[in-house]
Formats: structure tokens, C-alpha cells, sequence
């Protein structure tokens, strides 16, 4: 995004000044369309097991994942300010959502719902029990990198 | 080298609330994005709920509690259309912002009014989706599934509408009093936070099967 | 560099409204008075504040004390009778609750509150009003959830209170409610001062006062607030779910429907980890500033000092589910947590050695202060090497829900954090009340604590390793744990008569200043940051002139250089560098009863939540009324006399974000180039009375 600030009063501008004075309302209504464009695009996967067949979810859930950190990347950055504003609210904010990222994913893989933990009814669809593996006593694996 | 420089307070003149700070930063900016850095980890917690009860009980044999999903009664395009509302809401606060850095009060109450009217939309979509998912058999407790839903979606609901309640005050407020660019500013933050918010939501726990 | 706002603040005029003119909701006017008891709940002085917060947790010392004495004696003997299995249970989740919650974190904000601002020579918090919140919402909460008692029973699940314990199956009595509902409140409480205190230290910084010229009990402080503002939001949720669980139907932690009670014990801890070093942190800090002071020498490695706290604070988030080897949560999580944890001892470690290193070769003085510093070192080194034998997974699997445990987290909390804040009650009482406690009481109250403190605890490790249980509540003759538990309860009221000794020299040591006040003088301990710099009580306005800071230890720097061996030299008297305290035409924020009236609004809607909602009503109300009744308000009362408040003001030297990686060029101290030279010889020139002799009241009327 090329974003173009409005310098429009007379203040000296220092090095590393960070401008109070957000992009224009033509750079908002710029990033919303491309926030439209991009809802589209998520809300297109859900029919694209009609249109392509099943297997197209394969596709569809890593783009999900990469069309919403998009999006909300994009409201951060623009309709949020960050991008003007101080280095140092960036790094507030992206520390707590990292926090809430690192800790909250490590729990639920400890909690194994990346993983088969072996329960046959905590997962969906349900792993097929095999006689083989109750025999041998096999080992669930743990969590992923606790 | 340990000469006191000591700066005379009686110099200075500075408008109400306004200092210069160790950072540059309001203290009511830094604040608001310390508390969304927070907020981070609230919404956080109610997705992972989300994410590990999703599919419970489902097909587990035994347990009590509905069979029902609430994924299974998702309907997506009325939702994206919801989420398309609250998408256009963060346009008209940002161009609320910048009405008011250009002191343009009328232009503001305008847009501020209009992000709330879009705001209850939201709000309504989401109280009918509800009453949709009652209807068709899933309460509150219904389910672990149904209860994790409603405790995030509902959630992230009450800021919507805590959201919706400071617009309208801070619209009215205008009229009466000076309301400053960067106070609008930081209502804003809020704002699209529990946009954001619900763009992860969206992302995760409707699109996502 | 400079980040000066040069902007005014937009103004949006519109209505026919002068902006000057204000109506303010309420049916009462705007509090003035900041004397006599009224201004006490109406006050935003974080000094007065933090005093508040002190008592209030003195108060709650002692009924948690008073909880620990039943469980001791209810273990004296073998088969007691003394409590019922049932109350049992209720008292030691009180004790754990109301000494976490309502004792520790609340005294270490007491601290926090009143040192903080003076620490980075500020006027007063970033958000006052805010702060007066912080205070009355955590107290009412903290009364909300000790009411428990007398409406059913207080919790009985422990204060981690697992499920299935904590579902209404084994749980029928309020107690859990009133947990769940008490904690979120208090929770609201710590989240406001969190983000307020995160931002002071931020925002408020006096001229030059760099992030790495700040005190180190300003650091950890820092640090703990930043621990709380993400750690509070997850144990948040995890109350929520619990409340939702119990109130209104819900499943989540009912694994006969489909919930995890693991999820419960993850939440938990997430939070609960971090919260282990949001109580130690701020002892830690507070004996970094006793140390030095009676070592007569600065902290030894300061940078390493902040950046282990920082590097606690970090690892503090990766290792929470140590708390849960016993869970059965899988090999390779057991050893990821594990390894973890072990690396938490490295920072740790760290402290410890540079508080020793600190005190080698230095010209100590063993006050009271010093005595329990010292204690703290020593005692959270036992604990800590307890701790790591946590670290150890199969070590761990046997002394999981033993008396080892307890052993291990009474080292660190009692010896460890409830150490650190009486050397830092000790320490700055003649700061804040302007009157020494007395030395020799002191020193009793030391040595029967430490006494007292090992006698009670260092018999659990032994009783832990033969195998009992905690959480029940006796044991029967022939378990070979008589003895043991006998000399723990006698060490327990050992422990009781020091807290009373401490009473006594407080009421004592006040009648004498009564009879015969003796102000200790600003700077009593020949002490190094910014507090010691103003007069002792301080005045409301904290710095009649905002300190320009050079330095790390600013104060100790402007009162002592250095000779050709490094050895300080005195190069200005003590009284030529405090400031008077007669300071006019400060402006302060106004007092505002709209803190107490939102405040009290929570435990109503608590009540309402746990018996009828519609009692939530008049809550809902006066909170609704409180916000608005806050907004309209302006921080300042303009019908006061004044304009507008500068309770803070600099320019210049702002570090912004590049200068929290680096310390700021102390030479650009000023931004408009004014001022600086030439009140250079400002203090030379104008030498100042000593103060030693004047007395709290003269200063008290000097500042107004």
C-alpha cells in the first residue's frame, strides 16, 4: 500500500517524527475495497467444494489463514494508525497478540487437538481403533513441541 | 557534571490534558492500545475455548448434551453479509477521524453516527443469528460446542454494543462540549479492534470447517 | 528526537457552549477538600492511594494470618477435631486466596503506587482518576469475596481450584461463585492500575530519565505491571468460563458432557505462572534499592539486573505447565516444560549473585530494612533450589500435592515476596509518615519472623518428602508426622507474635512522634533515587521543580563524586540538594467521588450475578452513572482557581521508541535549549535550612 500522508500544517517535521495526521479518506476508501475484495475472496472458499470438489479444502484453509492475517494486518496498519504512528504502540500491540498467539497454541497442542492423542472420540472424524494397536500398546504421540 | 538543571514549572502553558510525554505518545493512546494488547489475550482465550469444543460431543457416545454443532447451522452468506457490515463501520470511523482532524464537527457526528447505526446492525445480525440457532434446537447449553460459541460471539458482542454506546455518547458530547481529534482517534482504536477481532472470528470459526 | 506535542489539540468548536463552561453530573459538588477523612475516598494523590492500598492489605494480612493459624492448629495433632473436613477445606483456600490476592500483589501496588511516580519524577500517575478506580474496585472486591463467609461458606476448592472440585457437584455452597465473581472484579481493578502504571512509566518520565537510568524497583514494578496487563485477561477467561459453569448451565469444565477440565488447568496457569512473578518481582525491586543504600555502593551490575528481570518476565510465559507433570499430559510436553524451567533458574540465579556482589566489600549497615533484604536473599535461595527440584519431571511426580510443595512456594512468597515489602515497609515508612519505626522493636520483629518463618516451614520439606498430603485436612497418630507438625505450629504463632511486634512498634513509634516529632529529614538513609530527594512525608505536589536527570542513583550523583581511587566523596551537603517542598502554583488533578461511586457498583452486580440478577439493577446503574458522571467531569476542577493542571510537564529528551532500545544523549536534556545553564548553579546558590528539624506540619502547610 502506498499510503500518502497529508502534510498540511506547518510544524517542522523532525527526523523519525512520527505524524499524527493519518493517510487521506481516498487511501481509506482505497485499503476498504481491497478489504472487500478480500472478504470476497474467504467467503468464495466455501464454495469451492461445489466448484472444485472436495479436495480443494486443502487449498483453501492455508489461504484463509493468510487472506485474515491480510486483513487484519491491513486494519492495523492503515485504518489503526500503526503504520504513522510510533514504532513503539506497534510493538505493544504485536507483543500482546504474540503472547496470545504462542501461549494459547502451545496449550492446545499439549491439549493434542493438532494431534491424535489417542482418545478415539476427542477427534473428528474418529481415528479407526485398530486391535493392532491396543495389542501392541502403542503410544499416542505427545503434544507438538509442548 | 552533577550540576541541577532544575526547569520552572510557572513557563510552561499547556492546554487542558495535554503534556508533552516521555514518548510523544497521548497517555490516552498508550493506554487504549495497552488495553487492545490485553484484549488480544481475552479473545484469545474464548477462541482456543472455541477451537478445542467445536466438535464436542458430536459422536461421542455417553456423554449428555445436543448432537447439534453449532457449525452445522452456520449460514455464511448472511454472516459475511454481517461482516461486511462491520467492515464498512471501521471506513465510516476512520473518515469520522478524519473529519475531525480537519474540524469538521458536522462532517464527524455524521460518520460517527453512521458507524453506529452499522454497528447495531451488526448487533441485530448477530441477535438473529442467535435466535436462529434456538430456533433450531441449540441453546446456551445445549452443548460445550454451543456454550463456547455463544460465550466468544457473545462477547465479542458486548464490546460491539459498549462500542456502539461510546459513538453515540461521544456524538452527543460533541454537541454540547469540545471533544479533542484524539480522543475520537482512540475511540476509534477500539473500534476497529473489535473489528479485527471479528475478521479472525469470521476466519476461524465460520470459514474454517 | 524531540516529540514535543506542538500541535494544540484540535478543537472541534461547535454549540453555542463556551468551552469554560461545565456542568457536571451528580447532585453534589465537586469534592475540594484534600484534608481530613472525607478526602480520603475522594482523593486521586497516588501517594494517599498507595497508602490505602497498604493498610488494606495489612488488614487482609491479618485475616489470612488469622486463617494460617487454624490450619496450624488443626494440624498441631493427630486427628483433630478442631475444624470440620468441610471448613478445613473452606479456611486453606481463604488463606491461599486472601494471601495472593488480597495481601501480596495489593502491597506490592501499595509500593508501586506511591514509589513509582517518585522514582521517575513525575507529579503524579498518568491517569489519577484511574487510579482512585484501581484502588476502590480491587477493595470492594476483595470485601465482596471475604462476604462469602457469611453467606454459605467460603470457596473450598484451593485457590487453583480444579474441576472437577469446582463444578456445583462437589461444590454446592456459594464459596466458588464468590471466587469467580471476586476475582474478575479484582481483576478489573489490576487491569486499570496496570495499564495506568504501564503508561506512567511510559509517558511520565522526568527529563533525562531514561529507561535505563530508572531505579531497578521502577524496573521490575514495570515489568510486573506489563505481566499483569497480559497475564490478567487469560485467568479472566478462565473465570468467566467457571461463572458461566456454575451459573448459568454451562459445561465447559464437565467432562461428563464433552468439557476438558484440563482446559481449566491450563488457563490457570498461563495466568498463574506469570502471577507467581508478579508477586516476587517487586520484592526483588525493593531489595535492589535496600541492598545498595546500606551497602553504600550502586547495585552491582546494573543492566544485568533489569535484564534478568526482563528475561523472568519473558520466560515466566513458557513454563506454566510445570504445574501440571502430574497431569498426564504426554511425554514430550513434560519435557519441553521441563527444560523450560530449568532455564527460569539462570535469570533468577543472576539476582541473587549481583545482590551479593552488591553488598562484597561494601560499608554495610545492618538496619531493619537491611535485616529483612538480607532475609529475602537468603530465604528465596532456599526456596529457588527447592523450585528447581521441581524442574525435574519424575522428582517432581512425587512431590506433586505434598508438603514439599508447600515448603517450596511459602520460600519464595513468605521468605521471598512478604520479606521484600516489610524491608520496603521499613525502609520508606520514614519517607511516607515522616517518622522512623523504632530499630530495636525491629529487630525483634526480624528475628522472630525468620525464626518463626523456618520453624513453620522448613519442617514441611521433610514432611512433604515422608509422604503428606496437603489439603487434608489431619492425619492419624502413627504416620510418623507428629513431631514435625508440631514444631511447624509452634513456629506458625512464632510468626504471629512477630506480625504483633511489628503493631506494637508501629502504635509505638507513632505515640513518640506524637509526644516528641522528630522529622527524619528527607534523605534519612543517605539513599540514592529521585524520592529521597523531597521532603519526608512529601508534599502533595511530589517536586516543587521537576528533576533534570543525568544519572542513574540522580540523587546519590548529586550529592557524592568520586576521588582518583573511585571512592565516593561528599561534593554537595544533602541539604543544598532536596528540594523545599514550598513549591506554589503546582496544579494537581481534583479530587472526584466518581471512582468509589463506579466502583461500588461491581459487587453489587457480584451479588446480583450469584443470587438474582435483577439485584445486578441498581449496580448496572450506578456504574452507567459513575462512567458518565467521570466523563463529563474534567480531570481538573476549573472552578478550583487554576486553568489547567501541569501535574506533569517536560520537554526535551524524550525517548521515544528508538530510546527505549538505547539510553538517551543525556546533552540534548533539553529540547528548546532553555533553562538548563543557567539554573545550573541554582541549588549552590541558594542554600536551603536543614530540614532535619523542621517538622511534618510546616511542610504539610508549605505545600499549598
Amino acid at each position: 500500500m502506498s499510503a500518502t500522508i497529508d502534510v498540511d500544517d506547518d510544524s517542522p517535521v523532525h527526523p523519525g517524527e512520527h505524524h499524527d495526521h493519518g493517510p487521506s479518506d481516498g487511501t481509506y476508501w482505497k485499503v476498504f475495497w481491497a478489504l472487500v475484495f478480500i472478504t470476497a475472496l474467504e467467503v468464495s472458499t466455501y464454495f469451492w467444494d461445489v466448484w472444485f470438489g472436495e479436495s480443494s479444502w486443502t487449498f483453501a484453509v492455508p489461504l484463509l489463514l493468510l487472506l485474515m492475517v491480510v486483513k487484519f494486518v491491513l486494519i492495523a496498519s492503515v485504518f489503526m494508525h500503526l503504520r504513522f504512528d510510533s514504532k513503539l504502540l506497534t510493538r505493544i500491540f504485536y507483543f500482546g497478540l504474540a503472547t496470545a498467539c504462542i501461549v494459547y497454541l502451545a496449550a492446545l497442542s499439549v491439549m493434542n487437538i493438532f494431534t491424535d492423542n489417542g482418545n478415539p472420540w476427542f477427534n473428528d472424524p474418529p481415528p479407526a481403533v485398530t486391535p493392532s494397536a491396543v495389542v501392541t500398546g502403542e503410544m499416542p504421540a505427545g503434544g507438538m513441541g509442548g | 557534571m552533577t550540576d541541577v538543571a532544575l526547569e520552572p514549572m510557572d513557563d510552561v502553558e499547556f492546554p487542558d490534558d495535554v503534556h508533552a510525554t516521555s514518548t510523544g505518545i497521548s497517555n490516552p493512546k498508550l493506554a487504549m492500545w495497552t488495553y487492545l494488547a490485553s484484549d488480544c489475550l481475552l479473545f484469545g482465550g474464548l477462541i482456543s475455548t472455541y477451537l478445542l469444543y467445536r466438535n464436542r460431543p458430536g459422536n461421542i457416545p455417553g456423554l449428555s448434551g445436543s448432537d447439534l454443532r453449532a457449525s452445522e447451522l452456520f449460514n455464511i452468506p448472511f454472516t459475511s453479509m454481517t461482516s461486511f457490515i462491520l467492515l464498512m463501520s471501521s471506513l465510516t470511523m476512520v473518515l469520522a477521524v478524519n473529519s475531525a482532524i480537519r474540524s469538521d464537527a458536522e462532517r464527524m457526528r455524521l460518520w460517527l453516527v453512521a458507524t453506529s447505526v452499522l454497528g447495531a446492525m451488526f448487533l441485530g445480525g448477530q441477535i438473529y443469528e442467535f435466535t436462529e440457532f434456538v430456533r433450531e434446537g441449540l441453546g446456551f447449553t445445549s452443548n460445550v460446542s454451543a456454550s463456547s460459541f455463544f460465550t466468544l460471539t457473545g462477547l465479542h458482542g458486548a464490546h460491539v454494543a459498549v462500542g456502539v454506546l461510546m459513538l453515540l455518547s461521544a456524538t452527543v458530547y460533541s454537541m454540547r462540549r469540545t471533544l479533542n481529534a484524539e480522543a475520537v482517534e482512540t475511540l476509534g482504536l477500539y473500534w476497529h479492534f473489535v473489528d479485527i477481532v471479528w475478521v479472525v472470528i469470521f476466519a476461524i470459526v465460520y470459514l474454517i470447517p | 528526537m524531540a516529540i514535543t506535542e506542538e500541535r494544540p489539540p484540535l478543537e472541534l468548536t461547535s454549540g453555542d457552549l463556551p468551552p469554560v463552561e461545565v456542568e457536571t453530573l451528580g447532585v453534589f459538588h465537586r469534592p475540594r477538600s484534600t484534608h481530613g477523612w472525607a478526602s480520603w475516598f475522594t482523593t486521586v494523590d497516588h501517594k494517599k492511594i498507595g497508602i490505602m492500598y497498604g493498610f488494606a492489605s495489612f488488614f487482609f494480612l491479618l485475616v489470612g494470618g488469622f486463617e494460617a493459624l487454624l490450619i496450624r492448629t488443626q494440624l498441631a495433632v493427630p486427628g483433630n477435631k478442631l475444624l470440620s473436613a468441610d471448613l478445613y477445606n473452606q479456611v486453606f483456600t481463604m488463606h491461599g486466596v486472601t494471601m495472593v490476592f488480597l495481601v501480596v500483589m495489593p502491597l506490592a501496588a501499595a509500593f508501586a503506587n506511591y514509589l513509582l511516580p517518585l522514582q521517575i519524577g513525575a507529579r503524579d500517575v498518568a491517569f489519577p482518576r484511574m487510579n482512585a478506580l484501581s484502588l476502590w474496585v480491587w477493595l470492594f472486591g476483595a470485601i465482596f469475596f471475604n462476604t462469602s463467609w457469611f453467606l454459605g461458606g467460603g470457596a473450598d476448592g484451593g485457590w487453583f481450584n480444579y474441576a472437577p472440585n469446582s463444578g456445583v457437584v462437589f461444590s454446592p455452597s456459594h464459596g466458588i461463585d464468590f471466587y469467580a465473581v471476586g476475582l474478575i472484579i479484582m481483576g478489573i481493578g489490576s487491569t486499570v492500575s496496570a495499564v495506568n502504571l504501564t503508561v506512567t512509566v511510559l509517558n511520565m518520565r522526568a527529563p533525562g530519565m531514561t529507561l535505563m537510568r530508572m531505579p531497578v524497583f521502577t524496573w521490575m514494578t514495570f515489568i510486573v505491571q506489563v505481566l499483569l496487563v497480559f497475564a490478567l485477561p487469560v485467568i479472566t477467561v478462565a473465570l468467566l468460563l467457571l461463572t458461566l459453569d456454575r451459573m448459568f448451565g454451562a459445561t465447559f469444565f464437565d467432562a461428563s458432557a464433552g468439557g476438558d477440565p484440563f482446559l481449566w488447568e491450563h488457563l490457570f496457569w498461563i495466568f498463574g505462572h506469570p502471577e507467581v512473578y508478579i508477586m516476587i518481582l517487586p520484592s526483588f525491586g525493593i531489595a535492589s534499592e535496600v541492598l545498595p543504600t546500606f551497602s553504600r555502593k550502586p547495585i552491582f551490575g546494573y543492566p544485568f539486573m533489569v535484564g534478568s528481570g526482563i528475561a523472568i518476565g519473558f520466560m515466566g510465559w513458557g513454563v506454566w505447565a510445570h504445574h501440571m507433570f502430574a497431569s498426564g499430559m504426554g511425554p514430550i510436553s513434560v519435557l519441553a516444560f521441563s527444560l523450560a524451567t530449568m532455564f527460569i533458574a539462570v535469570p533468577t540465579g543472576v539476582k541473587i549473585l549481583n545482590w551479593m556482589a552488591t553488598m562484597y566489600g561494601g560499608r554495610l549497615r545492618f538496619t531493619t530494612a537491611m535485616l529483612f533484604s538480607i532475609g529475602l536473599v537468603a530465604m528465596f535461595t532456599i526456596g529457588g533450589l527447592s523450585g528447581v527440584t521441581h524442574a525435574f519431571a519424575p522428582m517432581d511426580t512425587q512431590q506433586t500435592d505434598t508438603y514439599y510443595i508447600v515448603a517450596h512456594f511459602h520460600y519464595v512468597l513468605f521468605g521471598g515476596a512478604l520479606f521484600g515489602l516489610f524491608s520496603g515497609i521499613y525502609f520508606w515508612w520514614p519517607k511516607i509518615f515522616g517518622f522512623f519505626l523504632n530499630e530495636k522493636l525491629g529487630k525483634w520483629h526480624f528475628w522472630l519472623m525468620i525464626l518463626g518463618f523456618n520453624l513453620t516451614f522448613g519442617p514441611m520439606h521433610i514432611l512433604g518428602l515422608q509422604g503428606m498430603m496437603r489439603r487434608t485436612y489431619t492425619y492419624t497418630e502413627g504416620q510418623g508426622f507428629n513431631g514435625w507438625n508440631l514444631v511447624a505450629t509452634f513456629g506458625a504463632y512464632l510468626l504471629a507474635v512477630s506480625i504483633l511486634v511489628f503493631i506494637w512498634n508501629v502504635i509505638r513509634s507513632y505515640r513518640a512522634h506524637r509526644r516528641n516529632p522528630v522529622n527524619p529529614g528527607p534523605d534519612p538513609w543517605d539513599a540514592r533515587s529521585l524520592e529521597w530527594m523531597i521532603q519526608s512525608p512529601p508534599p502533595e505536589h511530589n517536586f516543587d521543580e521537576v528533576p533534570v536527570v543525568e544519572d542513574f542513583d540522580e540523587f546519590w550523583h548529586r550529592k557524592y563524586g568520586h576521588d582518583e581511587q573511585g571512592r565516593p566523596v561528599r561534593i554537595a551537603a544533602t541539604e543544598d540538594v532536596v528540594q523545599k517542598g514550598d513549591a506554589t502554583g503546582v496544579h494537581l488533578p481534583s479530587p472526584s467521588y466518581w471512582p468509589i461511586v463506579l466502583a461500588a457498583g461491581l459487587p453489587l452486580i457480584g451479588y446480583g450475578v450469584i443470587f438474582n440478577l435483577w439485584w445486578a439493577l441498581p449496580g448496572v446503574i450506578l456504574m452507567v452513572a459513575g462512567i458518565y458522571g467521570w466523563v463529563l467531569e474534567p480531570s481538573t476542577d476549573p472552578s478550583a482557581g487554576h486553568g489547567h493542571d501541569d501535574d506533569h510537564h517536560h520537554d526535551g529528551d524524550d525517548s521515544d521508541a528508538a530510546a527505549l532500545d538505547e539510553p538517551a544523549d543525556a546533552g540534548t536534556a533539553d529540547g528548546d535549549g532553555e533553562g538548563v545553564d543557567a539554573d545550573g548553579s541554582e541549588t549552590a546558590a541558594e542554600p536551603e535550612p536543614a530540614m532535619a528539624t523542621a517538622s511534618a506540619e510546616a511542610q504539610d502547610g508549605g505545600s499549598k
